[in-house]
């Protein structure tokens, strides 16, 4: 009855490793990399949509790690009205 | 002594002790856990940032007015392009469009879609592109997160943008670009170049800024300053600073954690020693007992070593596993905005699936072998020095 | 045979509290013997024993079982020894409560190289001298004192040892089972075992298999 609990977990683990190494290898890289690279070419620029993102049109250049930042821009205040 | 019958032996003892181990198996399930799904976001977002860096452009010029970017002449194209080096000089129109209903904005960004590399990567990124069609009538390519938001505002088809000058322009969308590539495009609104100069306000004869390219890189340092010289107040970006802001973005993410690790394993491993040397504790008898009937010290050790690696290994384990379900099937829920800060709109990437073999590793023994030294000393402490006094 | 020659053992040597458990013990215990370690609580007995079965080292002086000089084994060689030679049932029976009668008399076999099988016919047999073996699968927690007490000289007698050592066997046992105990001592005499039994219960003076009582006061051979 020991060995069948042990067996079950061992069996669990390796299953469970089968399956991360099942989903690595099947998950399509090339084809997300390809779509990654043509987005940035189209637009011709990188642009995190997040607010850790590195701002090009911010004034300062300054690196800014934060946990939670609600990024906000000038141009905004333009449309409030 | 690596018998068989030993093997039957560690397993009945591992089996006996269960509710003992349990409490020590979930709680290094949940730190390996913590510290995996660290892992395996932050060597997943580094990947796809570092693969898809590189088509970045090399430079990017702005023009700065009292601190803060203004837009940039288009004449200064001409002027660039004069300098030796210096390839694929090109205008860049985006900016913010505020969404009113929900007091949120939008990324716009203009691109010349009558440009052949443009039409061959749109064709990578929509599915049910005709060109011909496309280009008939301005068409606007939105990101995931926008469709979401247009549909819970009914806007099926089109979308009336306000200009700055109080005119409204209707535009249809074309198509949705998916998931995939959400971690760029979430917020977007891609426009033909010309209509983003309306919608965001931008003089005919402006650009947000220019890109360009310089292939060499011993020339890269020498184009630099020759730009800046071209025109009063310019700022010139390269792709190195924003490799650099990057990697230290992630670097002072993994730091707060390594630093949450030390903290949170050293606990842990006290809490493991202090178990192990309680006076009462019947394993302390245990020990004792099997010393008694002609169990050397080492085989004692072998015993409570390797019942104590199965624990260690078995909650590795599994903790590994669940980490990586939890962030690249899951799309890790919270994680990914304490690693990429609060998302504009609703957000859905699905991470690239990246097994750090290396880093795996380095964790395993920098959990294991404390764990296992932290019992192994007052185990070795029992069977020799307390022998007499744990049998009475 | 066991011979102990000038022993002695102080506990916290040097310091303040300083003991002296055994002071110069010699005695010669001849083979297939069933001795008497008579003397009161604190007379040093069960440290006696517990050296004897090199479960403790002495301070100075020798211990000689069956020509091998015992006192001062390293670890490995005295757990071989313990384990080959010695079966040693404590007062309060040291048993392995969350194990079953059957793998704590297999306790001392896991470190001898043996098959499943070989073990299994061991413990059987060991278990039907002592007399518990319709108990096998019961939890050890579960039985009484004298059923316990048979489980523990199960567990001395799994290895074939031929020195048994008892130290204060009647103690925890009611008369009945202790009488029980007395004709054991007989089964040990036909198995031809050296026994020791540490104890200071009269009873064994109705026994006719003790031959020789050796009385202990205050660490010394009197």
């Amino acid at each position: 009855m020991i060995f069948k609990v042990f067996f079950t977990i061992f069996f669990i683990i390796f299953l469970g490793f089968c399956f991360i190494f099942y989903f690595d290898f099947s998950y399509n890289k090339e084809d997300k990399y390809n779509k990654l690279n043509s987005m940035v070419l189209f637009t011709n620029s990188f642009k995190i949509s997040f607010s850790n993102a590195y701002s090009e049109d911010n004034s300062q250049l300054q690196n800014k790690p934060y946990l939670f930042h609600k990024s906000t821009n000038h141009m905004d205040f333009i449309y409030v009205k | 002594m690596l018998n068989k019958s030993f093997y039957s032996f560690l397993f009945l003892m591992l089996f006996t002790h269960r509710s003992k181990h349990f409490s020590i198996f979930v709680i290094s399930i949940i730190l390996v856990f913590i510290l995996s799904s660290v892992m395996f976001i932050s060597t997943s977002l580094s990947k796809d940032i570092q693969y898809t860096l590189n088509s970045q452009p090399d430079f990017v010029v702005q023009k700065m007015k009292a601190g803060e970017v203004i837009d940039i002449d288009l004449s200064l194209i001409e002027k660039i392009e004069q300098i030796y080096g210096v390839k694929n000089v090109t205008s860049r129109v985006y900016g913010k469009y505020f969404f009113k209903p929900l007091k949120q904005s939008f990324t716009i960004v203009g691109v010349d879609f009558f440009e052949e590399q443009n039409s061959k990567n749109l064709k990578t990124l929509s599915k049910k592109l005709d060109m011909s069609k496309f280009l008939e009538k301005e068409y606007m390519i939105i990101g995931s997160g926008v469709k979401k938001l247009f549909d819970k505002f009914k806007y099926d088809k089109s979308y009336f943008f306000t200009t700055p000058l109080g005119e409204s322009i209707e535009v249809e969308i074309y198509d949705v670009l998916d998931d995939t590539t959400s971690l760029l495009s979430n917020d977007m609104i891609i426009l033909p170049k010309e209509l983003a100069k309306i919608v965001l306000g931008l003089d005919e004869f402006k650009a947000s800024d220019i890109a360009l390219n310089v292939p060499n890189e011993l020339e890269r340092a020498n184009a630099k300053v020759e730009i800046i010289l071209k025109d009063d107040n310019l700022r010139v970006i390269s792709k190195d600073d924003m490799k650099s802001y990057y990697l230290n973005l992630f670097n002072y993410k993994t730091g707060l954690f390594l630093v949450l690790y030390i903290v949170v394993i050293l606990t842990f491993l006290l809490i493991l020693y202090q178990r192990y040397s309680m006076i009462n504790s019947s394993d302390k008898k245990e020990i004792a007992i099997l010393k008694a009937v002609g169990w050397s010290i080492k085989d004692i050790l072998k015993l409570k070593v390797f019942e104590n690696f199965l624990v260690a290994f078995f909650s590795f384990s599994i903790g590994i596993i669940l980490s990586f379900i939890y962030i690249f099937v899951a799309k890790a829920p919270f994680l990914m905005q304490i690693f990429l800060g609060f998302s504009n709109l609703d957000f859905s990437y699905e991470l690239t699936p990246y097994i750090p073999f290396g880093s795996i590793v380095t964790l395993f023994i920098f959990y294991v072998v404390p764990f296992l030294c932290v019992i192994l000393i007052p185990v070795w402490k029992i069977a020799t020095v307390d022998v007499i006094k744990s049998i009475k | 045979m066991i011979e102990v020659k000038n022993l002695y053992k102080i506990f916290n040597q040097n310091k303040k509290n300083e003991f002296t458990a055994l002071e110069n013990v010699s005695l010669f215990i001849p083979k297939e013997q069933i001795v008497l370690l008579k003397g009161v609580s604190g007379s040093g007995k069960s440290t006696l024993l517990s050296i004897i079965s090199s479960l403790q080292k002495p301070t100075s002086g020798d211990v000689i079982v069956d020509g091998e000089h015992i006192a001062k084994l390293p670890d490995l060689h005295a757990s071989k020894f313990r384990n080959e030679k010695i079966g040693y049932v404590f007062q309060d029976f040291n048993l392995i409560n969350s194990l079953n009668v059957f793998h704590n008399v297999m306790t001392p076999l896991i470190v001898q190289n043996l098959s499943k099988d070989e073990i299994k016919a061991k413990v059987i047999n060991a278990l039907s001298l002592a007399n518990i073996k319709h108990k096998k699968d019961e939890f050890v927690s579960n039985l009484s004192g004298g059923e316990k007490q048979r489980v523990a000289i199960a567990r001395a007698l799994v290895c074939d040892a031929n020195i048994l050592l008892f130290d204060e066997p009647t103690a925890n046992l009611d008369k009945q089972n202790s009488l029980k105990f007395l004709s054991l001592l007989e089964d040990f005499k036909k198995l031809k075992k050296t026994v020791i039994i540490a104890t200071h219960d009269s009873i064994f003076e109705q026994s006719n298999v003790i031959f020789e009582t050796i009385n202990m006061q205050d660490g010394k051979i009197v």
